[in-house]
């Protein structure tokens, strides 16, 4: 199905010739992303549908014109920043996709009122590059920074390492500029009176629920164009050092700087520990992750990340290795916590804090790991979140299944499961999940608020290249879903459970219906309704369909 | 490897986009992040080297047709590896090898861009991609030099003048001086004059990769004759392609030591036969020529396999050396520049292996003019931004492209090539 000349020329006169593209050269290049094997019946790695255009505008008048040519011609859209993931795709036939590419500009970094102003294509990792000039930093995603920093905080997820002390993404979202998904433009928040960016509140009801939805709406509602984002406390250098030859960067931040790496005897133990931590209010950074290399391949992994004369094909000879053998060992039930004082004492405060919570809790700090060398890495691994695409460095894909938000304690349950799970999968004959470990449990461990809650999400390494390893993965998402279902632990959005917005209406009704909280699902179609009475939004927006 | 042996990694791509910036850790600025000058111009994700990877994957699946607007998605790239790197930082994909190998594939499938006909077509007849000049004339940037001709005599040290320097008047001085500080130092030097022929390694970054392999086994041949110990040369295509496209492509080893002039004008410092005694006050900031730094690596045979360990975690069996930028030649040029009295060496943001791309190399130079003039006049401006007096490279397609965006936006910042600075504080 083509867009009728009518509609493409109408797109044309708003973006320029140059700025839309109907050619299946480009268009193709959009329906490649992580996990569309999973939403491809041939396993492949490309969407089931292409767009139909490819529009790039480069201000919010042309957005706003390309909405209301949708609402006019019925034409659903999918604006994408970054770009990374299945959900960024256009999903349904005769969509277009938005690529925001030319607005990429930092519109403003208030120094004294600790915020910055934001088009969509600005990444994390160049908002923190001008902030730390000025003695701040910012929140990045999970997934690192390169990821745009409107997507992370306004349209998707939101956790974080640095969840702990600057708290969830969307927790730093200020004034937004919205086109809504039937072409009015709203300003929220304080820009919404002409004041500024600096608050996200009023005037009225606020809006950020609505923007966001559960998790966020994926693109499917509307388009923000800019926003307001917090900044926080950088204590740090204003030029951020960097060390060691590439690929195996790393810093030399000064003494107000460490990096632990702590080993408790139980997962209990580690929630047990984080409580604590919360209460202590310590940690610039707190989160699970080296573990995600799998806890028999963490050691080996950092190791092969930390030298430059290393790469994954010597991962076998690295494992055979006495010292990372040992270091593997002390490595299993362990996170990662970067503590950054502003002063001398403040630091010394800090280390002493953390001394008594392990000692309280039988945790301790990993030795081998706890030398000025691997103090750096870690802290670069970090404060940076630079290499976070290592994650696909195994086999070009991966998944994480379990990953309830909750109360530390509330997540201990589900490890043992997912141990299980992942075992399973790893050791059956003909497995083609790669065998890192029957535990690649990794997670924000301060979430909402900064500190106050955990998640953490087991994950397994699937082959895209590999039809049987992507059925594989897939099973193990339904496998642990069921698992997930029958303890009655809440669905989490960042598991496979983000891929539900893609699956078929009947499989989402009954995901959500299963939610504790199901009744938020209908509200948020009811919302859907009101504000995209015209349904250009594309898939990726998350609701119940309300019985009748 | 053919296109076909890049398929698998077409999906293992998970479209992060770090291939269009440089190294996240290396991001000092919004505007200066950018790595890849393709996708800054072009702008839609076709133009990344994820967006390729796609293209090629559709192409090999039948998914997509051969188009014109396929033809520029693939040759609107200077092919710098700037995309490489930053891939490379996390991945083992091969984006700059599968980039070369999809051109390979167009002219195979005679799929042929039409800017490229007249440059293959005098690379045939005159051993040069530049068009409207005759091989016969290839020689005369040395005329005057008294510089022996290694067609009749042997000789230690083989100059490689390269393409650029015999046939851009305005750069013959680099070359000049090249052959004047080495004969200073009491080296051994000789050419081949009008008997030089290309490199060939424009041709294989456009995808004529048969032409490519009559000139490596033709320069081989011409300095096995010469019986030269090195060869030299001050064009940073020329070494990459004799220090890497040669032994690694061509099938051909060279059987010779292979230096860029800045590595010789290092050593010959070193030993106290270059003494740079002259003032020369200027601030400059360094452009690393992508051809002599990340790209500048040496050759490592290697003989393995594809495996899988552990289930399915892709790994190459022997372990393969990686082409990571980690080993270019980025010190030997400032070593060069620090030596020279007065001197000031200031550095731009995007430097070594995340450096900004002179816009040249690819066959965009001559196919793409706007893109090349673009993408050089980004590099001026992030130049302009250091304070500096001038912009000094090691190679002439570099210099050549930073002077044409230059005369067109008449800044005032100057273009040298290092040996023309280390001239000026030696004679």
């Amino acid at each position: 199905m083509s867009l009728k000349k009518e509609v493409y020329q109408a797109f044309e006169d708003i973006v320029g010739s140059d700025y839309i593209s109907d050619e299946p050269a480009i268009l193709n290049s959009y329906r490649f992303h992580w996990l569309a094997e999973f939403l491809n019946p041939e396993r492949k790695r490309i969407t089931p549908v292409s767009a139909e255009a490819v529009l790039l505008p480069a201000t919010v008048e042309e957005v706003q014109a390309i909405v209301k040519i949708c609402n006019k011609y019925g034409v659903k859209m999918k604006p994408v920043g970054g770009g990374w993931g299945a959900w960024n795709a256009v999903l349904n036939e005769g969509a277009v996709q938005l690529d925001l590419k030319r607005m990429d500009r930092i519109l403003d970094l208030d120094e004294k009122n600790m915020f910055a102003v934001v088009e969509p294509y600005v990444m994390g990792a160049e908002l923190q590059a001008e902030a730390m000039k000025k003695g701040l930093n910012c929140h990045l995603i999970g997934a690192g920074g390169v990821c745009s920093v409107i997507a992370t905080s306004a349209c998707f997820l939101g956790a974080s390492p640095n969840g702990m002390y600057m708290s969830h993404g969307p927790d730093n979202l200020l004034a937004v500029e919205w086109v809504t998904p039937t072409g009015e433009v709203v300003r929220t928040g304080s820009r919404g009176c002409g004041k500024g960016w600096f608050c996200s509140e009023g005037p009225g009801p606020s809006m950020r629920g609505v923007i966001r939805g559960h998790a966020g709406t994926l693109g499917s509602f509307g388009v923000v164009t800019k926003i307001g984002i917090k900044l926080h406390p950088w204590p740090g250098p204003a030029a951020y050092p960097i060390a060691g030859k590439v690929p195996a960067y790393t810093t030399s931040l000064p003494g107000n700087f460490r990096a632990h790496t702590v080993q408790f005897p139980s997962e209990q133990a580690i929630a047990d520990s984080l409580y604590k931590i919360y209460d202590a209010r310590i940690g610039y950074v707190i989160h699970r992750q080296f573990n995600f290399y799998g806890d028999e391949l963490q050691g080996a992994m950092i190791k092969i990340f930390s030298d430059s004369s290393l790469s994954l094909d010597n991962l076998e000879e690295v494992l055979a290795d006495a010292e990372v053998q040992k270091l593997t060992q002390e490595m299993k039930r362990a996170y990662q916590i970067v503590l950054a004082g502003n002063s001398i004492g403040d630091i010394a405060w800090q280390e002493n804090a953390l001394d008594e919570i392990l000692a309280e809790t039988g945790g301790k700090k990993v030795a081998a790991l706890d030398t000025p060398f691997w103090e750096q890495f870690t802290l670069h691994f970090l404060l940076k979140l630079s290499t976070k695409n290592t994650n696909f460095l195994y086999t070009g894909s991966f998944l994480g299944i379990m990953g309830p938000v909750g109360s530390p304690d509330s997540i201990v349950p589900t490890i043992q499961p997912g141990e299980e799970i992942n075992r399973k999968y790893m050791s059956q004959e003909k497995g083609r999940i790669a065998n890192t470990g029957a535990n690649a449990f990794m997670g924000t461990l301060g979430y909402l608020g900064g500190g106050s809650c955990a998640y953490q999400e087991q994950f397994f390494f699937h082959d895209p290249a590999d039809k049987t390893s992507v059925e594989q993965g897939l099973e193990a998402v339904f496998e642990a879903g069921v698992v997930v279902a029958q303890n009655k632990w809440p669905p989490s959005p960042y598991s496979g459970y983000f891929l539900t917005p893609f699956l078929p209406r009947p499989v989402q009704d009954m995901a959500y219906g299963m939610d504790p909280q199901p009744q938020a699902y209908v509200w948020q179609g009811q919302i859907r309704e009101i504000f995209d009475p015209n349904n250009i939004g594309e898939k990726g927006y998350t609701y119940l369909e309300k019985k009748k | 490897m053919a296109l076909i042996d890049y398929r698998d990694d077409m999906q293992r791509c998970s479209r992060c986009s770090s291939c269009k910036f440089i190294p996240l850790a290396q991001i000092k600025s919004n505007r200066f992040s950018s790595g890849c000058p393709s996708i800054e111009w072009g702008k839609f994700h076709a133009y990344s080297a994820s967006g390729r990877f796609n293209v090629a994957f559709s192409l090999l699946e039948g998914l997509i047709p051969y188009s014109d607007r396929l033809l520029d998605i693939v040759y609107q790239c200077p092919v710098c590896g700037s995309c490489d790197v930053s891939c490379k930082i996390s991945t083992q994909l091969e984006p700059l090898d599968m980039a070369l190998e999809l051109r390979a594939k167009l002219v195979e499938d005679g799929q042929l861009l039409p800017q490229h006909m007249p440059l293959i077509d005098t690379l045939r007849k005159e051993d040069t991609l530049f068009t409207g000049k005759i091989k016969n004339n290839r020689g005369n940037w040395a005329e005057g030099l008294k510089v022996k001709d290694l067609t009749t005599e042997k000789g230690e040290v083989l100059f490689h003048a390269g393409c650029r320097y015999c046939f851009d008047e305005e750069l013959w001085g680099v070359a000049r001086a090249s052959i004047s500080l080495l004969k200073g130092a009491g080296v051994d030097v000789g050419i081949l004059g009008k008997d030089e022929s290309c490199c060939g390694g424009r041709a294989y970054e456009m995808g004529y990769q048969g032409e490519f392999i009559k000139f490596a086994e033709s320069n081989i041949e011409a300095w096995k004759k010469a019986g030269v110990k090195t060869v030299v040369t001050g064009c940073s295509d020329g070494y990459y392609a004799f220090n890497y496209l040669y032994p690694a492509k061509s099938g051909k080893k060279p059987n010779v030591e292979v230096l860029h002039i800045t590595q010789f004008m290092d050593r010959l410092i070193r030993a106290g036969r270059i003494k740079p005694v002259n003032s020369v006050p200027l601030k400059v900031t360094y452009h690393d020529p992508c051809h002599l730094g990340r790209m500048g690596e040496p050759y490592i045979p290697w003989t393995g396999k594809r495996a899988q360990i552990r289930n399915i975690i892709n790994v190459f069996d022997p372990p393969k050396p990686k082409r990571r930028g980690t080993n270019g030649v980025y010190d030997e040029p400032r070593n060069v520049l620090k030596s020279i009295p007065d001197l000031s060496l200031v550095e731009m943001e995007r430097i070594r292996e995340y450096a900004w791309c002179c816009g040249s190399g690819g066959g965009v130079k001559e196919s793409y003019p706007d893109l090349a003039l673009w993408t050089a006049r980004e590099r001026i401006e992030e130049a302009k931004a250091t304070g500096a007096e001038a912009i000094v490279t090691a190679c002439p397609w570099c210099e050549r492209n930073f002077r044409d965006a230059i005369a067109v936006t008449g800044d005032k910042l100057q273009v040298y090539d290092v040996v023309e600075l280390l001239h000026k504080a030696v004679i």
